[in-house]
């Protein structure tokens, strides 16, 4: 089973070389890693190069901790949400996967086959990590066997944040298969409940500080903090920074260890799987959730609007709301947002960044850094967007048949992504308030936040009308990182030029050209969504599925990386 | 001002290098009941996706009613009650909900909408289900749904795939009733069914295809002169004779 999936690796792989825009576009993927890496080495302001050894000198608790803190993040968004969902669609959307239920083969060789898979392709990583370090390695003249460590090390850690995603689904799909749906259900809002509460008590620790709240949280965290597998990744990656050699190999022994030890669970619990998990059903016969009932009720009631764009609107709210309360994935989405927020209250409070002396003219460059990366987090929320054609499926054909102009349909879809992103981007920017003390004095971000969302916005909608089908879940697929780059090299470009002026009359005068910019494209691109819409036709998003015609072309290669 | 309710010129399709449909004619009469038939592969669902506006023609056009499918396509589609062979609908919508979404999408005015909402639910047996979300019924009752949303802002053209698939007896007895009676009334249904008894008993014209062309079309009695077949003989003859002139020697079983 793992070689067939490793041969269908390959295959798709000896496919898709053959196509030159699979090849243009990875050129062009590998010289842009190849541009980041000579950037971040000529750039090392925003590198923890020149602005933190000397904060090192004092306490190298700073830099690794920050480090750590990112490794944490993505580990944190992995185990949460990304790759969670990720792992399970991986082998439940596979195209095969229909008749792997039918065939004899067990369960737990689908999921070894599948999670070998997907750490195999991701291995790709691993090349465009080696061409992000070399550039640095070569400028700060690091020792061969560091710059090994640390590509070695990011492997180690991408490859086990593939096998945890597995053995978390294989882990609860094996609690799931012993009880019983009202007690999953029970488990769920608790697991909430608690998560809420404990978030709660870090926050409200911080004002009302008593010595068992200091004494467990300090200690405890201090311990976990250092053994997690993010914080042995960054403790070698700033090795390579700093040239240091010693302690090379144990955090590397550890890290192997977590990898097999991932691996050793979603093995473990990969076993009890039974083909009625793959065809879950969002809604069982007959239920009714009340409250996402309500919810669909009510707009069905007062957004009865009669302007298409408006129903458009109005039906992807109303599916949206009530998707996301039937199976649960607001509690992911809560999830999401409520831990990193936790995390930076554990870090502000109790860690030991809190004993550098001096911290906040110490972290003065990387808040820099992360203020701009605030402009970023809005890229995060475009993503619906780009599904805003794909999400609905095998329905495109209802779309296609209403009296309703091409125009329409774009700019209804567009006010939705809109809608949900500025909602999504509400708890990153509190986050970032919280975390990095961004008054309402730094008032040109809270102005282009809402010109970024514009634009990305219908340029997601573009994207999503001439790319279909657009998988989410698949965020390594070429066409996610085309549309990332496009997305951040030519539409975003103009933006950044306000961080080049200081005054502020040059800036209203900037920024009300910015502001006519992102309008003027807006409509150019929800212009030409219409027009992608008019050409998309259903076998496009649906490549697997035979359309509802008679006649059915070839279908292309999977494009991933 | 075009004389047919559905009139096409040398409509395309092609999928690729793969010609679907190839230099379509196709007339089909006001308040009358014309079907599509042919083999698999024929071309007949691309017919009716281009006709809904669902699919664009590669050349060529079709009018519905007078209005381009293409040029005036909102229009058209305005006129048109399309459904499809496999209709997929919003699976966490109430029926009601869903349409009503159909409704207010093809502009029926509130009041309106709410009483032929309430009268299709009536006449199709869904009352009891109004309040249940379209993915929890089972694939009949999909399909009622569906057939409910097609006639909701009552258009005078109506497009059927393979309509009668996964209907009960009584539901689509009642639905043929009711295509009967709105063909009677100057409403213009063009059906693409394989089932020759129900194209035998229900239609006025046919057109046979063959690989996305026109074999054969005009009344029952026509094509059975057309395919030389006698009288007696069923439709199913004249269609294989029809068919296996373009296909070469029938396959017989071994």
């Amino acid at each position: 089973m793992v070689e067939y999936e490793l041969r269908m690796l390959i295959s798709t792989l000896r496919l898709n070389i053959r196509k030159p825009t699979y090849i243009l576009s990875h050129t062009a993927l590998i010289l842009t890693c190849l541009f980041i890496g000579y950037c971040l080495a000529l750039a090392p302001e925003y590198f923890l190069l020149e602005g933190y050894p000397q904060v090192l000198d004092e306490s190298e608790a700073t830099a690794l901790d920050m480090l750590t803190m990112l490794l944490t993040f993505l580990l944190l968004y992995t185990v949460l949400r990304g790759l969670f969902d990720q792992g399970l669609r991986s082998y439940v959307s596979q195209p095969d996967f229909s008749i792997l239920v039918l065939t004899p083969i067990n369960s737990r060789c689908i999921v070894t086959a599948k999670c070998v898979r997907n750490m195999a392709s991701r291995l790709f990583l691993v090349v465009l990590t080696f061409l992000v370090l070399t550039p640095i390695s070569l400028r700060l003249s690091t020792p061969p066997f560091l710059l090994a460590a640390a590509i070695l090390s990011l492997t180690l850690y991408i490859e086990f944040l593939q096998a945890i995603s597995f053995a978390i689904h294989s882990l609860s799909d094996a609690f799931r298969s012993k009880i019983s749906p009202r007690t999953g259900k029970y488990v769920k809002i608790i697991a909430l409940a608690l998560s809420v509460i404990v978030s709660l008590s870090i926050m409200l620790s911080e004002y009302y500080a008593t010595e068992f709240w200091t004494r467990t949280l300090t200690e405890g965290a201090e311990a976990c903090w250092a053994l997690l597998p993010s914080s042995l990744t960054a403790s070698l990656v700033l090795g390579f920074i700093l040239g240091r050699a010693e302690a090379v190999y144990q955090p590397l022994l550890c890290l192997s260890g977590f990898l097999i030890g991932a691996l050793a669970l979603m093995y473990l619990f990969s076993g009890p799987y039974h083909t009625e998990k793959f065809a879950h059903h969002p809604f069982p016969s007959g239920s009714r959730t009340p409250f996402g009932f309500r919810i669909g009720k009510f707009i069905e009631k007062h957004l009865n609007w009669e302007k298409h764009s408006l129903i458009i609107f109005a039906k992807d709210l109303q599916l949206s709301l009530r998707g996301a309360l039937i199976d649960f994935s607001l509690l992911d989405f809560t999830l999401m947002y409520a831990v990193p927020l936790a995390s930076w209250y554990l870090l502000e409070s109790f860690l030991p960044v809190q004993t550098v002396p001096d911290l906040e003219a110490k972290l003065g460059p990387l808040k820099a850094f992360v203020k701009e990366l605030v402009l970023l987090f809005a890229l995060l929320p475009f993503i619906p967007s780009l599904t805003s054609f794909s999400r609905e499926m095998s329905r495109i054909w209802l779309l296609k048949a209403f009296p309703i102009h091409n125009r329409a349909v774009a700019y209804g879809k567009f006010l939705f992504a809109l809608t949900i992103s500025a909602a999504s981007l509400a708890p990153m920017v509190l986050v970032a308030i919280l975390a990095f003390q961004i008054t309402l004095s730094e008032w040109v971000i809270w102005l282009i936040l809402p010109l970024i969302l514009l634009i990305a916005n219908s340029f997601g909608v573009l994207v999503g009308a001439y790319l279909p089908p657009y998988d989410l879940g698949n965020h390594m697929s070429l066409k996610s990182i085309i549309t990332f780059f496009v997305l951040l090299i030519f539409v975003l470009a103009p933006f950044t030029f306000i961080a080049s002026v200081q005054d502020n009359v040059r800036r209203v005068i900037l920024l009300a050209w910015l502001a006519l910019y992102s309008a003027l494209s807006a409509r150019f691109f929800l212009r030409q969504a219409g027009k992608g819409f008019e050409k998309l036709e259903l076998r496009e998003i649906l490549p697997h599925k035979a359309e509802a015609g008679d006649s059915e072309p070839d279908d292309e290669p999977e494009e991933n990386l | 001002m075009r004389q047919y309710a559905i009139e096409t010129d040398d409509l395309t399709k092609k999928f690729g290098s793969h010609v679907a449909v190839d230099r379509l004619n196709l007339q089909v009469e006001q308040g009358s009941i014309h079907s599509l038939l042919g083999p698999n592969g024929a071309g007949k669902t691309t017919i009716l996706n281009m006709l809904s506006g669902v699919v664009k023609p590669t050349r060529g056009s079709a009018w519905i009613l007078g209005y381009d499918v293409v040029k005036r396509s909102a229009k058209a589609k305005a006129l048109i009650g399309y459904l499809p062979e496999q209709p997929a609908i919003y699976e966490i919508l109430t029926v009601r909900e869903f349409l009503s979404l159909v409704g207010r999408a093809y502009s029926v005015p509130k009041e309106a909408l709410e009483r032929r909402i309430d009268k299709y639910l009536e006449w199709f047996d869904l009352k009891r289900f109004e309040q249940t979300f379209c993915g929890a019924l089972s694939h009949g009752l999909k399909q009622r749904v569906v057939v409910c949303s097609v006639l909701i802002h009552e258009p005078r053209v109506i497009l059927l795939d393979e309509p009668f698939y996964g209907l009960d007896p009584a539901s689509s007895r009642l639905f043929k009733e009711f295509l009967k009676a709105k063909s009677k009334e100057g409403g213009t249904i063009l059906v693409s069914t394989h089932v020759l008894e129900v194209v035998e008993r229900f239609c006025d014209k046919v057109t046979i295809l063959n690989s996305g062309r026109v074999v054969a079309s005009g009344s029952l009695e026509e094509l059975k002169t057309k395919a030389g077949v006698d009288d007696d003989k069923t439709l199913e003859d004249a269609f294989l004779a029809l068919t296996r002139r373009r296909k070469g020697s029938q396959k017989r079983l071994p």
